[in-house]
């Protein structure tokens, strides 16, 4: 898969092959530069490929993305400085044009169950890094995308808060079941969160390695104990030469 | 306890800030008995003040001819400003085509077409009230379009992979996102309207407002009205800043201060 930049193609990414389940955790991991935002793009059809096809239970991404089946989180919680967290949440709904009761109350429910629900009337400038960022995954979640794309979601964030936002993100997950497509560069944060590992080297982008990481779930931060938590780490680690 | 110690740090530094200007005022009174500087030179700041108590009906009456002119030209530079930036924005190609051209005229002192002006409209308070609207019309439109095309990638992304229309990718986004510097260009507007007001009474042949007054007193070596006319048209200033920044805290109370394309 190639995409064009501007009028220089740069070949970005070489036969990524990738086939994402319904409902799974699925994580694309590998060094800044990789490619690894690229390919989120792509699979969210935000950018179109020049060669090659990405598709959603057989519909063209262009076409899924037009139906709202996509939703993502950035690396910055993106969020929109002049509306408060409530207004910023049902953002989606009203872009899309469902806007109504049922789905609002959905809504609510949603950030009641990220405790949320006190700071309805902040503004983002008001709330801390991990608190904006947790908005912006209570924004992805508020409509009926069925694919949840998020690229470093936790990259801004310092080591404590991103832990505790990895496990925060687990019992979401656990509750408001999505597949998911996670871009991180942080292997044990994808170890700990995902079904499947997909392993990126550098440009062009290329998958050298799938793994299916075999850590029973409920996971929380007893799976670190797990012997195949670091056999997993390990094994990828390796890949980077850094084994 | 910190939003008091905060408090208690900004009451210092204001009082400081006051502390010095009453320092330099008592400097300068005491300077004009000192050496003797006649008044016609150099008025003490008493004498200002004497000067702007016993002028102030002639001053006051003279300010609605000139606070009719700011205002005016003040409402008709920014809404057409702010009116073509949005026709400008909403295509995707247009900013990049005129943006760079609106840089380079901003060199151009729009005071300096004052005179063009008088060739086109005559003498009055038209004239004047178009040129005050001219140099307001630039900083609006430069800021104006920057706040509207100016939007975070994320939040660009966002808006796509949701598949908004232009619409709403325009009231949602585009719009919102230029009010902060739409004020930022505001305030900076209605000081230049004042310069646009006076300059315009002077050389535009005036018969009335406090510019017109200025040269009057300028004339008769009247030195300390024509300070009392300065002091009048600051205030003026800073009144008008002040009613800008607090509509702006009103309308817009999540804005954060924005970095401001300047013009002149």
């Amino acid at each position: 898969m190639t995409y064009a930049k501007e009028k220089m193609q740069v070949e970005a990414l070489k036969n990524v092959e990738l086939a994402v389940e319904p409902g799974e955790f699925f994580s694309i991991v590998g060094p800044s530069g990789c490619g690894k935002t690229t390919v989120l793009k792509l699979a969210g059809g935000l950018l179109k490929p020049t060669t090659g096809k990405i598709s959603l239970n057989g519909r063209s991404v262009q076409e899924s993305r037009k139906s709202h089946e996509f939703a993502f989180v950035f690396q910055t919680p993106a969020l929109l400085p002049w509306r408060n967290l409530r207004d910023n949440v049902l953002l989606p709904l009203e872009i899309i044009g469902e806007d109504n009761e049922s789905n609002r109350k959905g809504a609510f429910e949603l950030l009641d169950f990220m405790g949320l629900s006190k700071f309805l009337t902040s503004y983002p400038s008001v709330l801390s890094g991990g608190m904006q960022q947790r908005v912006s995954i209570a924004r992805a979640l508020s409509f009926s995308a069925r694919v949840l794309l998020m690229d470093e979601p936790f990259g801004a964030l310092d080591a404590m808060t991103r832990a505790k936002m990895g496990y925060e993100l687990l019992r979401i997950w656990s509750q408001f079941r999505r597949t998911v497509i996670f871009v991180t560069h942080d292997i044990p944060e994808a170890v700990l969160l995902s079904d499947r590992v997909a392993v990126m080297s550098e440009r062009p982008g290329k998958i050298v390695d799938t793994r299916t990481i075999d850590i029973p779930r409920p996971r929380s931060a007893e799976s670190q104990n797990d012997s195949r938590f670091s056999l997993h780490v390990q094994a990828i680690r390796k890949h980077f030469g850094l084994g | 306890m910190v939003r008091m110690s905060n408090l208690a740090r900004e009451i210092r530094t204001y009082s400081l800030s006051v502390g010095f200007i009453f320092i330099v005022l008592i400097l300068w009174e005491v300077s004009t008995i000192l050496f003797k500087i006649p008044q016609y030179i150099l008025p003490s700041p008493l004498e200002t003040i004497t000067a702007f108590v016993t002028k102030w009906p002639a001053l006051s009456a003279e300010l609605v001819y000139t606070l009719e002119e700011i205002l005016v030209g003040f409402a008709i530079g920014t809404v057409v400003a702010f009116g073509l930036a949005m026709a400008i924005a909403s295509s995707p190609l247009l900013p990049k085509i005129l943006y760079p051209v609106i840089i380079a005229v901003q060199v151009v002192p729009k005071i300096a077409l004052a005179p063009v002006f008088l060739v086109w409209f005559g003498y009055g308070e038209v004239p004047i009230t178009l040129i005050t609207a001219l140099i307001c019309f630039f900083p609006v439109l430069v800021n104006s379009i920057k706040g509207l095309v100016t939007i975070d990638q994320s939040i660009a992304d966002l808006m796509t992979s949701l598949s908004a229309s232009r619409t709403q990718v325009f009231s949602k986004v585009q719009l919102p996102n230029c009010i902060p510097y739409l004020f930022a260009s505001l305030k900076v507007a209605m000081t230049f309207a004042i310069i646009g007001a006076i300059v315009g009474e002077w050389i535009g042949g005036a018969s009335h407002g406090v510019g017109y007054l200025m040269l009057v007193y300028s004339s008769n070596f009247d030195t300390a009205p024509l300070f009392a006319g300065i002091l009048m048209i600051t205030l003026v200033g800073v009144l008008l800043f002040a009613v800008t920044a607090a509509v702006e805290k009103l309308v817009a109370p999540w804005a954060q201060p924005v970095e401001l394309t300047f013009s002149t």
